[in-house]
C-alpha cells in the first residue's frame, strides 16, 4: 500500500507525459514560440500552479498584515487580551502551522515534479528527434559534441524559464498587486508611494534585463570556445605530446580562458552595478514609504498596527525586488542559451520522406542512374550527368582518382543527401518517392573505416538484424573472421566476449578488428544489395586474405558496388566503371579495360607491380 | 574602479607545478585558494558587517514602533527628526556603499578569478598526463570536469560569503537581539535551531546523493546522443530510426525519474521548513505575547520579535537553498578531482636534461611490456638500428609494431628494458626534447580543429609563410589547399579543418600531417602506415618525397604493404612480440620464411595470380 505522500507525488508527476505524441514540425526559431510550444500540453498543469501561486502570495502578504493587526489588538492593553482574541489568534496559529505549510508544499511539487521534470523531459526528447531525422551532411557539418550540449542546454534552458515565470514571477506579481490593494484599503495616499515604487522597478528591470542578457550571452560563448579548445587538445592528444608543445598547447587554452574571463568580468560588473543600483533605489524607496506612512500615522490616519506592516511589507517589497531582478537576468540568460541551441535545432529536415511514401519492394536490385548531375551546391565537383544501368546480380567495381565523384555517387544511392537533378531507380522505382528506411535497409555497405557505436560487440553486430537469434549471430562473426579475437576480449569493467564494451573507455580495437566487427554486422543483415567502399583497405594481408573469400560468397546473388584504390581487390568484378572528374571514363570487363589501354589499364601496370615492386622483383630475378 | 577589483588577484600567478595534487577535497581546495587569502579574509570581514546592519535595521524598527508608542504625533518629528534624519543618510549612503564593496569583492575578484585559477591550473595538470591516462577516459569526460569543476568551485565559495556567513552572523545577531530585549525570547529560537539543524543535515545527506544520481543519469543522456551522432552514418544505414530513437528515450526517462526523486526530496523539505518556521513564529511571537501579557515586555519588543522572526522565515528557505547548493557544488568538484587530482605517472626523471642527438642511432635492450598483462605486447626485444638506417617493420595485427613505436616515443614507460638514442637512455632525457627529435607519421592522422596554416606549423612553430608552403608542395597538398574554403569563407591556408579534420578527405589530411612533419624535420623517422590512406596515384607522387625526407635520416616505417617498404635497408618481421626474421628483402626472401611467403601473396596478389592467367590468355 503506497502512501498517501507518493500517491500525491505520482499523480502530479504524471500530470503530463512529455513523450505523448505530437505533431512533430521544425521548432521556431525565437525562443519565445518555442517555449510556447513546449507549453502547450502544460496549460492543465499551469492553471493549477497560478492558481497554487496566488494563494502562496496570499498568505505570504497574510502573514505581515496579522503581524500589523496584532499590534493593533495590543494596544488595547494586555489585560483583556487573551480572552477578547484568544480564539482569534488560535486560528491564525492554525493556518500558520497547517494551512500555510501543506499549500507551499502542494505549489512546490507541482512546480518541480509537475512542471520543471516533465519539461526538461518533454524539450530534450523532442528535440533530439527533430536531430535524428536530420540528414548526414548536417552532422557532418558540425561537432557532434555541440550538437548534443545544444540539445541538453537547450532543455535546461525552457525547464528553468518555464519554472521560474511562475515561482519567481507570477507570484511576485501576485504578491505586487495583493499588496496594492490592501494599502488602498488603509489609505489611498500610502498606496500611491508603493505604486510608483513597483513602476520604477518594472522600468529598470525592462531597462537593464536586455544589457545583462547581452553580457550573458557573450558569456557563454566564450565558454564554449574554451570547452572547444580543451576538448580538441584531449582528442588529439597525441599530436600534442608528439610534436612537445605542451607550452604552446596550454597558451592556446589560455588565450581563450583569458578571453572567457574578461567576458565573465564584463557580466559580474553588470551584475555589480545593477546590485548597487538596486540598494541605492531600494534605500530611497523605503524612504519614501516608510516616511508618508509615519506621517500619517502623525495624522491620526494610520494605527501603529498598520505603521509596522507597511513597513514590513516595504522591508519585504526589498528582498522580493533583489531577488526578482537576479531571476530576470537568468530568464534572458536561457534566452540567450535557447537561441544558441535553436541555431542547431530549429533547422527544418531536408532529407525527407513524401507523404504516404510506399516501401521500397526489391525484386532483383536492378540499379539505373539517369543523368545524375550533384555539385554539392557548388558550381563544380561532385558529379556530372552520369548515366549507367547496374542490371540485377551484377558486381560492379567502381575506380577513380581521389575525387572523382565515387563516394558522391554512393551516398547519393543511399540518399543520404537528395540529388540536385537527375533520378536514381531501384528496381524501377525512384528512390526518392519510397521511405528512406526501406531504401537504407535494402542495402548493406561496408565503408573504409567503419565506426561502431559505444555498445557492446554483440549489440554492435546484432544493429544489423536486431532479432537475429544469438546463433546467427555468432555465425556472422565466424563468417567474418572475428570471432577468434571477440573471445578474446576483456573491458575495464570485466566484461568479456560478446558483451565487451567497445570504444573509448572499453575496449580499444585495432582498425582491422573494428571493420571485421562491421562486416559481420553487414553479413547479419544480408541486404539484396552491397556497396562495399575500400571494405578491406583497413586489414592486413593474412586476414584480408581470408575475409576475401567470405567477401566473395557474400557477394552471391547481389547486386554489388565495390570501391577500391587496390585494383586487385576489384578486378574480378563482372563490370568495371572508371570515374573521372565526375564522369564516367571507362566502362567494361578488366580484360577490356586492360584491351583499351586507357587509364584503368595504365592504374593496372603501376599497381600490378608497384613502382618499387617492380625494381624488387628484377632485383629478386637476378 | 572596476578593475581595480578585478586585478586584486592574478589567476595566472607563477606557482610550484606539483606531480600528485592532494586527492582529499579540503587540502585541494586551500592549494587553489592561496592567492585568495587576503581577499577571503575582508569579503569575510564586509559580510559580517552587512549582516550586523541587516540585523540593527530590524532591531531600529522595534525602536521606531517603540518611539510611535511612547511619543505623541505632535511632537514625534521634533523631538526625534535629527535621530531620523541620521538613519536615512545611513541607510541612503554609507549602507550601499559597504553592500556595493562587498559584491564587487565577490563578484568581480573571487568568482571570475576562482574560476579561472582552477581551470587554468587543473588544464596545466592534465595536459602533462600521459597518453595512455587519456586512452582509458573518454576526451569528453575529461573537458566536461575540467569545465565544471570550476564554476562549482567558484559557486562553493560564493555561497560561503553570501550566504552562509551571512546566515551565521544574522543568526547570532537575531539572538543576541532577542535576548537583549528579553533573555527568555532565546529560548524558543533555539528550541526552533535544533529541529532546523536536523532538517539541515537530513537534506545535505539527501541531496548529494540524489544530486550525484541525476547528474549521472544527465551524463547518460549526453553519453547515448553524442554516440547517435558521431555514428549517424551507421545510424541511418541500418535503418533504425525509432530504435535508435527508444534507445535514447530510456536514458532520458530515467533522468526523470531520477530527477522525480530529487525533486520530491525538495518538496519534503520545504514542507518541513514552512513547518518549522511556522512553529517559530507562533513560538517567538506568541511567547513575547504572553510576556507583554504579564507585563514583562514592551510592545516594541513584540514588533521587533516579529519582524525578526517573519525576517527569519523569508531567510531559513534561501539558507537552506544556499547550504543545499553548496554541498551539492562540493559534490561537483569532488567527482572533477576524481579526474583532475590524479598524479602524474609519466614524468622527466628529476635532473633530467635534453637529449642531444649526434648520430642517430637507436638501440633496444631487452625492451618488455606487456600493458600490465601476462600476454600481448613485447618479449625481450633487442634491435639497434645504425644512424641512418631505414628499417621495415613488418608482422601481423598485434604483432607489437605500434607498441615498439609507441615505447619509443615513451608515451608509455616500458616495463622492462631499455631504449637508448646515441647512447642516452630515454628515461633520463626530457620528453619534450625526446619528442621534438622524432618525426612521426601515422596511418589516420588527426588534425587539430584549427586552421590548415595553423596545422601545418604545429612541426615548427617559428618557420616563415615561404617555409609552410614550400612543405606543403612537398607533401603534394599546396594545389589542393588552395582550393579549400570553410564554411565562414575562409578559404586555403585559412581555412578550417574541421573536427579531428573530418572536413578532409583521409587522403587530403594525411597529406596536411605529412607537410607537418617535412617542416618539422626531425633527425629520427616513423611512418606507421603513412600512406595506406591514399589513393595510388597521389601515393606515388608522395612516395618520392618520403624518400627525398628519409635522406640521412634513422627511419623506422610499419606498412602492411610490402612494396612500400621492400626498398628499405633492412627489414624486420615481428610476431607475438618478438623478432622472427631480420635482413635486407633479398635475404628474407631467400630465407624463405613469413615475410617471403607474404611477399608472394601480396606481389601478385592472389586475385592477380588469377588475372595474370585471364590476360595471359
Amino acid at each position: 500500500m503506497k502512501s498517501l505522500r507518493s500517491r500525491l507525488f505520482d499523480r502530479i508527476e504524471a500530470m503530463v507525459d512529455p513523450f505523448a505524441p505530437y505533431l512533430a514540425a521544425t521548432p521556431d526559431k525565437r525562443p519565445q514560440w518555442f517555449l510556447a510550444g513546449h507549453l502547450r500540453p502544460f496549460r492543465q498543469v499551469m492553471i493549477i500552479a497560478g492558481l497554487l501561486g496566488t494563494a502562496v502570495a496570499g498568505l505570504e502578504l497574510g502573514l505581515i498584515w496579522y503581524a500589523g493587526r496584532l499590534v493593533d489588538l495590543m494596544t488595547a492593553g494586555p489585560a483583556s487580551f487573551w480572552t477578547d482574541n484568544g480564539a482569534e489568534i488560535a486560528l491564525a496559529a492554525v493556518i500558520l502551522l497547517l494551512l500555510r505549510p501543506l499549500t507551499l508544499a502542494l505549489n512546490a511539487a507541482v512546480l518541480f515534479s509537475g512542471i520543471s521534470t516533465n519539461m526538461i523531459t518533454q524539450a530534450r526528447w523532442r528535440s533530439h528527434r527533430h536531430l535524428l531525422g536530420q540528414p548526414v551532411s548536417f552532422f557532418q557539418n558540425d561537432f557532434a559534441g555541440r550538437l548534443a550540449n545544444r540539445v541538453m542546454n537547450t532543455g535546461n534552458a525552457a525547464e528553468d524559464t518555464s519554472f521560474l515565470l511562475f515561482e519567481a514571477f507570477w507570484q511576485a506579481a501576485a504578491f505586487a498587486v495583493a499588496v496594492l490593494i490592501l494599502l488602498v484599503g488603509m489609505d489611498l495616499r500610502l498606496a500611491l508611494p508603493f505604486a510608483l515604487w513597483i513602476g520604477a522597478f518594472i522600468g529598470f528591470a525592462l531597462w537593464f534585463a536586455p544589457h545583462a542578457g547581452k553580457a550573458a550571452e557573450k558569456n557563454s560563448y566564450t565558454n564554449s570556445r574554451v570547452v572547444g579548445r580543451v576538448v580538441d587538445s584531449y582528442t588529439n592528444i597525441e599530436t600534442v605530446k608528439l610534436f612537445a608543445h605542451a607550452e604552446r598547447e596550454q597558451a592556446f587554452a589560455r588565450t581563450a580562458m583569458a578571453r572567457h574571463r574578461l567576458r565573465f568580468g564584463a557580466l559580474m560588473r553588470v551584475f555589480a552595478q545593477q546590485q548597487g543600483a538596486m540598494a541605492a533605489f531600494n534605500s530611497a524607496a523605503m524612504l519614501l514609504v516608510v516616511g508618508p506612512a509615519l506621517w500619517l500615522w502623525t495624522n491620526g490616519s494610520l494605527t501603529i498596527g498598520e505603521v509596522s506592516a507597511t513597513i514590513a511589507m516595504a522591508l519585504r517589497l526589498n528582498t522580493m525586488t533583489v531577488w526578482i531582478m537576479w531571476m530576470i537576468v537568468r530568464v534572458f540568460e536561457h534566452f540567450g542559451t535557447m537561441r544558441e541551441g535553436l541555431q542547431s535545432i530549429a533547422v527544418p529536415q531536408t532529407v525527407t520522406d513524401l507523404a504516404q511514401a510506399p516501401a521500397l519492394q526489391v525484386q532483383g536490385g536492378a540499379i539505373e542512374f539517369r543523368n545524375l548531375t550533384h555539385h554539392y551546391g557548388k558550381g563544380f565537383g561532385g558529379l556530372d550527368g552520369i548515366t549507367l544501368t547496374f542490371a540485377a546480380g551484377q558486381r560492379v567495381g567502381l575506380v577513380g582518382p581521389s575525387g572523382a565523384g565515387k563516394s558522391s555517387l554512393v551516398n547519393l544511392l543511399l540518399r543520404l543527401r537528395d540529388v540536385e537533378s537527375g533520378v536514381i531507380e531501384l528496381d524501377g522505382q525512384d528512390i526518392a518517392t519510397v521511405t528512406q528506411d526501406s531504401l537504407r535497409a535494402a542495402i548493406g555497405f561496408v565503408t573504409q573505416d567503419s565506426s561502431l557505436l559505444h555498445r557492446s560487440v554483440r549489440d554492435n553486430i546484432l544493429y544489423g538484424r536486431p532479432d537475429a537469434t544469438e546463433a546467427e549471430m555468432i555465425a556472422a562473426a565466424k563468417k567474418a573472421e572475428a570471432h577468434g579475437f571477440i573471445q578474446n576480449l576483456r573491458d575495464n569493467a570485466g566484461r568479456s566476449g560478446y558483451d565487451a564494451l567497445v570504444g573509448e573507455r572499453g575496449v580499444r580495437l585495432s582498425g582491422g578488428q573494428r571493420q571485421r566487427i562491421a562486416l559481420a554486422r553487414v553479413i547479419l543483415k544480408d541486404a539484396p544489395i552491397l556497396v562495399l567502399d575500400e571494405a578491406t583497405a583497413a586489414l592486413d594481408s593474412e586476414v584480408e586474405a581470408a575475409i576475401q573469400d567470405t567477401l566473395y560468397g557474400m557477394m552471391e546473388g547481389k547486386t554489388v558496388i565495390a570501391i577500391a584504390h587496390r585494383l586487385s581487390t576489384i578486378a574480378r568484378m563482372d563490370r568495371i566503371i572508371v570515374l573521372n572528374e565526375g564522369r564516367v571514363i571507362e566502362d567494361g570487363t578488366h580484360a577490356g579495360l586492360l584491351a583499351l589501354d586507357g587509364i584503368y589499364a595504365r592504374f593496372w601496370a603501376r599497381q600490378s607491380g608497384g613502382f618499387i615492386g617492380a625494381d624488387v622483383v628484377t632485383e629478386a630475378a637476378e | 574602479m572596476f578593475r581595480f577589483f578585478e586585478n586584486l588577484v592574478d589567476p595566472y600567478t607563477p606557482y610550484t607545478e606539483t606531480d600528485t595534487p592532494p586527492t582529499k577535497l579540503w587540502p585541494f581546495l586551500r592549494e587553489y585558494a592561496r592567492p585568495f587569502a587576503a581577499v577571503f579574509w575582508v569579503t569575510g570581514l564586509f559580510s559580517v558587517i552587512i549582516a550586523a546592519i541587516e540585523i540593527w535595521l530590524l532591531a531600529y524598527m522595534g525602536r521606531v514602533v517603540d518611539l510611535l508608542d511612547n511619543t505623541t504625533p505632535a511632537d514625534f518629528f521634533a523631538d526625534h527628526g535629527l535621530e531620523l534624519l541620521a538613519v536615512a543618510v545611513f541607510i541612503l549612503v554609507l549602507r550601499p556603499i559597504l553592500q556595493a564593496t562587498q559584491v564587487a569583492l565577490l563578484n568581480n575578484t573571487i568568482v571570475p578569478n576562482f574560476g579561472t585559477i582552477v581551470r587554468w591550473r587543473a588544464h596545466r595538470h592534465v595536459l602533462r598526463q600521459s597518453v595512455g591516462w587519456f586512452e582509458n577516459d573518454f576526451a569528453g569526460r575529461i573537458a566536461n570536469r575540467i569545465m565544471q569543476t570550476p564554476p562549482a568551485a567558484g559557486d562553493a565559495v560564493f555561497q560561503v560569503f553570501d550566504a552562509i556567513a551571512f546566515a551565521i552572523a544574522y543568526l547570532v545577531g537575531a539572538a543576541i537581539m532577542l535576548g537583549d530585549a528579553d533573555m527568555r525570547l532565546i529560548i524558543p529560537m533555539l528550541v526552533w535551531l535544533v529541529p532546523y539543524l536536523i532538517l539541515m543535515r537530513w537534506t545535505i545527506r539527501k541531496v548529494g546523493p540524489a544530486s550525484e544520481a541525476s547528474s549521472n543519469a544527465r551524463s547518460a543522456v549526453t553519453g547515448r546522443v553524442v554516440d547517435s551522432y558521431t555514428n549517424i552514418h551507421s545510424v541511418k544505414m541500418f535503418a533504425h530510426h525509432d530504435r535508435e530513437i527508444n534507445y535514447a528515450r530510456e536514458v532520458i526517462e530515467n533522468t526523470r525519474t531520477t530527477l522525480f526523486k530529487e525533486m520530491r526530496l525538495y518538496t519534503t523539505m520545504d514542507l518541513a521548513l514552512v513547518f518549522l518556521n511556522g512553529v517559530l513564529i507562533v513560538g517567538v511571537v506568541g511567547w513575547a505575547m504572553i510576556l507583554w501579557v504579564n507585563g514583562s515586555a514592551t510592545a516594541g519588543v513584540v514588533a521587533a520579535a516579529m519582524a525578526l522572526t517573519l525576517r527569519l522565515n523569508g531567510m531559513s528557505g534561501w539558507i537552506m537553498w544556499a547550504v543545499s547548493n553548496f554541498f551539492r557544488s562540493l559534490g561537483v568538484v569532488s567527482e572533477g578531482m576524481e579526474t583532475i587530482a590524479q598524479p602524474i605517472r609519466l614524468v622527466d626523471r628529476p635532473g633530467a636534461v635534453p637529449l642531444v642527438v649526434t648520430k642517430g642511432e637507436l638501440e633496444l635492450r631487452k625492451l618488455t611490456h606487456h600493458y600490465g598483462k601476462d600476454g600481448g605486447g613485447l618479449q625481450a626485444i633487442d634491435l639497434i638500428i645504425r644512424p641512418g638506417e631505414k628499417v621495415g617493420l613488418i608482422g601481423r595485427s598485434g604483432a607489437g609494431k605500434s607498441t615498439l613505436v609507441k615505447l619509443i616515443l615513451r608515451f608509455y614507460e616500458a616495463e622492462g628494458g631499455q631504449i637508448l638514442i646515441d647512447g642516452q637512455e630515454i628515461k633520463d632525457v626530457t620528453q619534450d626534447s625526446l619528442r621534438s627529435a622524432i618525426g612521426m607519421v601515422q596511418q589516420d592522422s588527426a588534425l587539430l580543429h584549427r586552421s590548415v596554416r595553423e596545422n601545418i606549423l604545429y612541426g615548427r612553430p617559428e618557420a616563415t609563410d615561404e617555409q609552410v608552403i614550400a612543405a606543403a608542395q612537398k607533401a603534394e597538398a599546396h594545389e589542393f589547399i588552395l582550393s579549400l574554403e570553410d564554411g565562414e569563407g575562409r578559404k586555403a591556408y585559412d581555412a578550417q579543418v574541421g573536427e579531428r579534420g573530418v572536413k578532409l578527405s583521409g587522403g587530403q589530411r594525411q597529406r596536411i600531417a605529412l607537410a607537418r612533419v617535412i617542416l618539422k624535420d626531425a633527425p629520427l623517422l616513423v611512418l606507421d602506415e603513412a600512406t595506406s590512406a591514399l589513393d595510388s596515384e597521389v601515393e606515388a607522387a608522395i612516395q618520392s618525397t618520403l624518400y627525398g625526407m628519409m635522406e640521412g635520416k634513422t627511419v623506422i616505417a610499419i606498412a602492411h604493404r610490402l612494396s612500400t617498404i621492400a626498398r628499405m635497408d633492412r627489414i624486420v618481421v615481428l610476431d607475438y612480440g618478438q623478432i622472427i626474421e631480420d635482413g635486407t628483402h633479398n635475404e628474407l626472401l631467400a630465407q624463405g620464411g613469413i615475410y617471403a611467403r607474404l611477399w608472394a601473396r601480396q606481389s601478385g596478389g592472389f586475385l592477380a595470380e588469377d588475372l595474370a592467367e585471364e590476360a595471359a590468355e
